[in-house]
This record gives structure tokens, sequence and C-alpha cells, in this order.
């Protein structure tokens, strides 16, 4: 499979049609992998792809990330299924045109949720809970996939969230109130979360504004929890669930959590799901006139 | 100075004790978790009450003891605008007389490099907040037995079982004893609080052979000597390494915030009506505004520049400027960071390009 | 007209978001029909509902509020046009996120109200300060709201005297 996209990549880096292509490549340790940006055809014989590679390559396509700054007219990515809902979400958000990328894709197995429990395989022990019942292990968009794609259906459930989601969802207001305010008290506010999730896009995050404030930049509780719920705030309904904040976050806070719950009340009440169409808007864009208002008086 | 034995199990005892000789005691604690595979192990070092578990000796703590120096927020002082006065109220310097638990040899000899920028021995201005909380910790570290696959404290001048820092040191045996050895004055305090609970004088032998056996087990070896002088020749600032090594950063502040030596801090006002508070709080290297000028100006434009920073601050300005490296190989960056950037694999490169000589190149096939 | 006295022993803080065509109007209009109601509410006049950033109401809890109330022009009969259509869809994930995050979500209401509806605006006011009154003071957030009071120890105005 990885040779068969190390040929295209280094196929189409040769004729100059592509300008990079990022990958995965071996790590410093063993049960890692590292982005990799191939720009010489003979860089892509250092190409991996297993269940290591977590990373969400499209943050990279994010445009406040270097990209727009390396003068790429196209770019190759490789994506894992749930990547590619990223560069669609992208795509159907403005921040990306189809034609500026050119997505690798091929059939995944999952990957590790979090590279130290990687042991050699993966196993219900270690593999991200969002690869349990993915729908796009076949991935959707490809411009290249190795061998025949088989059709899938994907009406079932999407993005099914993971156990924990219904653990705190069980609890009274109260005690999850008291769990986010004892995690919360180890965030540091490295903004981890924020800069490997490919949809915090804002080239300045109002966090780190302070004329005015609106989110206190200390990394007090209150702080904190201003933070968490300005961001999942940000990201209803664009999120497509990638958990890479949570992997990413150094002190274990499971933030991705509250993207989970927000997927399910998008999907519940708006049937929209991201990451699968480039066409249809995102819910907090539009509207429809006879939208639920139960909670309205 | 005294040397004796303190029995592993006793550990809790230590705790009970210094508590009640009206100690803080602060050790490292794993943290509650969700259940399921997304969710990892972490433990902080934390305040601990009698009776309290926790796991000193095993492994490295996911943070470090700098936030009982250096804490990630705190208030300079609080302000209140009373129609034509201002109102100032100062903050307490009198911190809690403290003991620190099993603090790994890497921290403790971190504790040098906060120092030096925070006191007045270098820079010249004491920072209070810092000083008025060093005066009253005391520092008890703890031997590494099984450094893990990240960490590089002997590429730094370091080793697992390094005292450097220390008030008293512990290094666990093979036989599950622990060997003591008293520091400084303030170590002998605490052998004094504990004293019921030592015996003999240790065994010397053992604990040398433990720190050799626990180095061995360190498997990232890098040769730290020829970095300084490339770092100083200033042409080597534009080697293409840089960009090769650090475009896929993403500048969250990971590696700078679990960094045991990492000391940069923003301050701001953070106002409510009338009154508020000034707080000071991290800030890192590697965020993107970290040196953005008012003028709309970046000096660090780019992501690698960011890192290149880092990377120099460590082993080049504190070398510079005082006179020591600014990382002590604890590994925490390279374990924190989501884009598997490695520092060590900076060392290695540098190291590699030192013993070529003119290697210096910008890479023509390189934007 | 008048309701009376009645002491509590607990007054709620209520920050209110209100749009300026609609229930900024209706609310006028119950004051100058000199009507009664809780006077709880603090009242923040803004253009639209649609204008009505989950920020704001982030900001309140964080200043001490003990409920909020988001209100807005029916459907239908936006100065805008589609603002408040907006605002329906937004506010259904934000109170959802609220809840996720632990807020007891009577602490957040959420009304149409227009420009006649003087006596239902008060109706909502009175009843919503009721709620959160019975609700308590929003203990979670209030535990955090001075983060640094235990630090403190003079100001300059006690030190010099
Ligand atoms: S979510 Fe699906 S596509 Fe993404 S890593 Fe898991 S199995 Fe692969
Ligand atoms: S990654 Fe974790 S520690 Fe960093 S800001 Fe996010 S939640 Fe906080
Ligand atoms: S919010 Fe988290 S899970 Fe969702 S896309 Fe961003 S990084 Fe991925
Ligand atoms: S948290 Fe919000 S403002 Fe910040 S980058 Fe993400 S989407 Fe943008
Ligand atoms: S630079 Fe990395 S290895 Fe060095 S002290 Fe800091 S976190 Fe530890
Ligand atoms: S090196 Fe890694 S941890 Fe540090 S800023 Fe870059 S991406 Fe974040």
């Amino acid at each position: 499979m990885i040779e068969q996209i190390r040929e295209k990549a280094r196929e189409l880096l040769e004729s100059g049609e592509l300008d990079v292509v990022i990958g995965y490549a071996e790590g410093s340790d063993p049960t890692r992998t590292t982005p990799i940006f191939c720009r010489k055809p003979e860089d892509t014989d250092k190409l991996v792809l297993d269940g290591r590679c977590v990373n969400t390559l499209p943050a990279y396509l994010n445009k406040r990330h270097e990209y727009p700054k390396k003068g790429w007219k196209k770019t190759g990515i490789i994506g894992k299924g749930c990547d590619i809902r990223a560069i669609t979400q992208l795509i159907a958000e403005n921040q990306l045109k189809r034609d500026e990328v050119y997505i690798f894709g091929a059939e995944c197995e999952g990957v590790v949720a979090h590279p130290e429990k990687w042991d050699g395989s993966l196993h219900e022990g270690n593999c991200a809970s969002k690869c349990s019942a993915c729908d796009v292990k076949i991935p959707l968009d490809t411009d290249f996939y190795p061998g025949e794609k088989p059709e899938v259906d994907r009406s079932g459930p999407y993005m099914v969230s993971a156990p924990a989601l219904a653990t705190l969802v069980k609890m009274d207001d109260e005690d999850r109130f008291a769990f986010w305010r004892d995690d919360f008290d180890r965030c540091f506010k490295c903004y981890a979360c924020r800069e490997v999730c490919p949809h915090c896009s804002c080239n300045i995050c109002i966090t780190d504004r302070t004329m005015p404030s609106w989110v206190d930049q200390a990394a007090h509780t209150k702080g904190v929890f201003g933070w968490h719920l300005t961001r999942a705030m940000h990201l209803v309904g664009r999120c497509t669930g990638c958990g890479e904040c949570t992997r990413a976050c150094p002190v274990n806070i499971q933030v991705d959590l509250f993207n989970q719950k927000m997927k399910e009340v998008i999907q519940e009440s708006f049937d929209y799901k991201s990451g699968y169409s480039m066409e249809v808007k995102p819910p907090l864009i539009t509207y429809n006139t006879d939208d639920q208002e139960t909670y309205i008086r | 100075m005294r040397t004796a034995t303190l029995q592993k199990n006793d550990l809790d005892r230590v705790i009970d004790l210094l508590s009640q000789a009206d100690y803080r005691v602060i050790a490292p604690q794993n943290q509650p978790r969700l259940d399921g595979p997304d969710s990892i192990d972490v433990a902080v070092f934390k305040e601990i009450q009698s009776g309290d578990s926790h796991n000193i000796g095993e492994g490295l703590s996911t943070t470090g003891i700098k936030p009982f120096l250096f804490p990630k927020d705190e208030p300079l002082f609080a302000y209140e605008n009373r129609g034509k006065k201002v109102v100032l109220t100062e903050v307490s310097l009198d911190f809690p007389k403290t003991v620190i638990l099993g603090v790994r040899p890497c921290d403790v000899a971190s504790v040098s490099s906060l120092d030096a920028v925070f006191s007045d021995k270098n820079a010249g201005f004491n920072d209070e907040l810092f000083t008025k909380r060093l005066e009253k910790t005391t520092f008890v570290s703890y031997s590494c037995t099984e450094p893990d696959v990240s960490c590089f404290c002997t590429s730094v001048g370091l080793a697992p079982d390094s005292d450097k820092g220390s008030d008293l040191h512990m290094t666990e045996l093979p036989d599950g004893t622990l060997h003591v050895e008293v520091k400084t004055k303030a170590g002998e305090k605490i052998a004094a609080v504990i004293d019921a609970l030592l015996s003999g004088d240790g065994d010397a032998v053992a604990r040398q052979q433990a720190g050799v056996a626990a180095a061995e087990k360190i498997t990232r070896l890098r040769d730290s000597a020829p970095i300084l002088p490339w770092l100083q020749d200033l042409g080597n600032f534009g080697d293409e390494m840089w960009q090769r090594l650090g475009e896929k950063c993403l500048g969250c502040g990971a590696c700078t915030f679990e960094c045991p030596t990492c000391h940069c801090f923003d301050i701001v006002d953070e106002n409510s009506g009338n009154k508020g508070y000034r707080v000071k709080f991290w800030d890192s290297c590697q965020f993107d505004h970290f040196t953005l000028h008012a003028s709309g100006h970046n000096t660090r434009n780019s992501q690698f520049e960011r890192y290149r920073n880092r990377f120099n601050c460590k082993f080049k300005i504190y070398e510079d400027v005082f006179g020591e490296k600014g990382c002590v190989g604890c590994g925490r960056c390279i374990r924190g960071c989501p884009v598997n950037l490695d520092i060590t694999e900076y060392m290695a490169e540098v190291a590699h390009k030192a013993a070529i000589p003119n290697a210096m190149s910008a890479d023509p096939d390189f934007e | 007209m008048s309701k009376g006295i009645v002491r509590h022993d607990f007054e709620p803080k209520i920050m209110g978001f209100v749009c300026k065509w609609c229930t900024y109007s209706g609310a006028d209009l119950a004051g100058t029909s000199r009507m009664d109601y809780s006077p709880h509410v603090r009242m923040v006049r803004l253009p639209c509902s649609g204008r009505i950033d989950p920020q704001f109401v982030i900001k309140a809890f964080e200043q001490g509020a003990d409920g909020v109330i988001i209100s807005g022009c029916h459907p239908g009969d936006c100065h805008y046009n589609e603002g408040n259509y907006y605002a329906r869809r937004r506010n259904l994930a934000f109170r959802n996120l609220m809840e996720f995050n632990g807020i007891d979500i009577k602490r957040l209401e959420f009304s149409w109200i227009s420009a006649a509806e003087a006596i239902k605006f008060t109706q909502i006011i009175d009843k919503f300060t009721n709620q959160v009154r019975d609700l308590g003071p929003n203990e979670g957030y209030r535990a955090l709201l001075d983060p640094y009071a235990s630090r403190l120890v003079k100001s300059s105005e006690e030190s010099a005297a």
C-alpha cells in the first residue's frame, strides 16, 4: 500500500505537478512517526503509513500555519479517512481550494491512541476510540487510492463517541463541573489542543487578544474554563473528530469530549455531519425557519 | 555529611513526620483519569497529606517541580480604581515552609537554571516571588533506576543518580532499601525530622553501582561538546538544518511548559470592572506572537526560527550568560511534542555538522 | 399592582442580553407602563439576538452572574430578517455545551419577546428570577471568580495609614 503511494508521490514530485507531499516518516523512537515534508522525489522513500501515524496532517494546510508562506501551488497530502474528512471540511469552510491539494488515501486500520501505548500492534487496549466505529476507513475523497476503492455504506452511525462521554453525561451537573474543574487544574494553556486542530484556523486566536480580553490569558481555573468553552463553541459543527486535541494534551485533559458532545447535538438537531460534504453549509452559518426551539420561551 | 539507610515502605512515614513538623509536603501523584484508550497516566507534583498515595520512585512525572517555584500564573498585585485614586494591594511573599519529595535528578538540577534567571546572582534583579519561595523549599531528590527511552541527562553533564541541587538525596538500591545522603543544612533538618526512620551509614558502594547501572540503560546518547562552539559560530545561524528539522513544529507550548528550565512569562492586567490583578503567567517562545512587535513586525516570523531560538536558548544563550546548559536532559519536550520534534535530533545533527569542517551550507533545493 | 416587599436570603445576579428592536423595547414599554418586575436583571442592549456572542454569556458567568437571559424578536420578526434564526441554532448548541460543562441549564434562559409584549417581559423576568433564586448562588463559578484573593496582604491605602 505505502509502496504504491511512495511511487505515485515520487512520480508527481518528479513531474513537478506537486511541490510537496506531506506524509509520515519514522520518528525518533520506534513507537513514533513524525510528519515529513517531501520536496525531493527521493524523500518519498521515507514515507510510512501504519497504526502509529496519529497526526492529523491537514493541520499543516491550515492557513495560519506556515502553509501560505511556502509558496506551494499544489500540495500532496497523505490522509487517513478522518484526515480527509478534515480536508473536506476545510474546503467547505473556504479555507482551502480543492485543486490546491492532491489527496493520497488508503484503507486505514486505525491508529494507536497515544504513541506511548504502541507495542507493535493495534488492539482493543491501545486503539484510539475514534477508530472503533469509523465509517471512513475507506476514505471518502481521494485523488490517489492504491487499487480499486470499494463502495462503502456510510449511512450507519457516524463517529461513535468515546465511552468516556457517556460516563460524563451520566453524572449530575455538579459532579461534572467538579470533574472538569479538577482536570482543568492541570491545564497550563500550552494550546497544543489548538495548534494540532485542523479547524482552529484563526490567524489570531481570541485567547491571544488582550484588547479586549475575552478569555483570561492566565491559566487559573476560571481562565481555563473560559478557554475550553470558547474553543468548544468555535468548533461546533466543524470538528471532524480526529481526537488530536486530546492526544496532544501533555497532561491528559480529554478536551475532545466537548467536541464529541457537540457533534452529537449537531447531528441530532440539524442532521449535519462535518467533513462529509464540500457543499453543505456548516450548521451554524445557516438556518431553517422550522429549526427546533423547544428550549425557547 | 551524613549517610544512612531508609526502608522504602517508610516513605509514607516520612510524609507523616514532615507534615507533623509543619512542612508543606509536595510529592508526585498519579492523577485520576477516565477509563478508555484515549487517556494516559499523568503524574504531577502536588501537595500531599498523610495517607494519600504517591508515586515517588515510579518513573518521571509528566510535569516537574517548576510550578512550586514559578507557578503557571500568579498575581503581582491587585489594583482598584476609586475615582481619582488607584489603590494597590500587595501580594504576600510569606511562603510556606515546603519540602518536595521524590524529585528526579534532572528536575532538582533544573532549579539552578531557574535561579540563574530569577535571582540577582546573574541577572541583577531579584525576583522575590521566586527567591522567597526557593528559600523556603527543601528538595529531597531520588535517583532514577529506570530511565526511559526519552531521557538523555548523561548527554548534558548529569546522570540518573546526580545530586546537583539536592538537599537530601535518596537512591533506591537493588535490595529495595534507600540510600540516603544529606547534602545541605536544609537536608540536615529533614534528616533530623525523619531520624527515627534512618539507620546505619548506608551502602555507598551499592549506591554507586545503582547509579552506574541506571546510566547504562540510557539509550539517547549525544555528544554535547561540539554544540556550543558550533552555535557560537554565527554563520551557522542560517544553516539549512534549522528549517529542515523545525518546519514541522506546530508552535504549541507543550515543550516549553513541560520543560523544567523554561522560564519565560508574560504580564497582563486582568480587569474586572474598576479593579483587577496584574498577573504574571507562563509564556512560550514557541508561540507565534511571542516576538510580535506593536508595529506588526515579527522578528521570528516562522516556526522553525522559534524552535531555533529554543535550542539556542538551552545550549548557547544559557552557556554564554550563565556558564551552564539550560537543558537538563529530562526528555519531557520529546515525550510531550505532538509532532515528535526531538531536541536530541538537533544535538546529533550539530555534532555531525561540527565534525565535518565547513559543512555548513544553504541547501539550494530547500526554500 | 404593588407586590409588597418580600425579603429573601439570596438575591441573584442576573445578566440580560437583549435585542434592542424587540425585547429592549418591550422592557421600555413595561417601564413606561409602570409595571412591576424583579430588579435583578442587568440588561445589555444589543442590535440583534444574532449579535449575542456566547462569549458574552461565558464572561457573565465568569464575572459572577447567577443566571443569564437572552432575548430577541420572534422568528420572522427580526429587524435584519434572519439574525434570530442564527441565534436560535447557536444557542441550542451553546446550552448543550454549558450543560456538558456542568452548569445547571436552568441558569440560562432564552426567550422571544416582542416590543409589544411588556407583560410577557415582566412575567419571564419574574419567573426566571425566582427560578435562579431557587437554584441559589452559582457556587461552582463563584468559587473561581477571584483566583488570587488569598494571596493579597495589604493595600497602599492601609500601609499609608
Ligand atoms: S478514525 Fe477511521 S480513518 Fe481515522 S485513524 Fe481511525 S480508523 Fe483510520
Ligand atoms: S493541550 Fe492540554 S494543557 Fe495544553 S492548553 Fe490544551 S488542555 Fe490545556
Ligand atoms: S477539535 Fe479536536 S477532535 Fe475536533 S478536529 Fe480539532 S483536534 Fe480534531
Ligand atoms: S479557539 Fe476559536 S478563536 Fe481560537 S483558533 Fe480555535 S476557532 Fe479560532
Ligand atoms: S529542553 Fe527538553 S530535555 Fe531539556 S530540560 Fe527542557 S524539557 Fe527537558
Ligand atoms: S516542538 Fe513540539 S511541543 Fe514544541 S512547540 Fe513545536 S510542536 Fe509544540
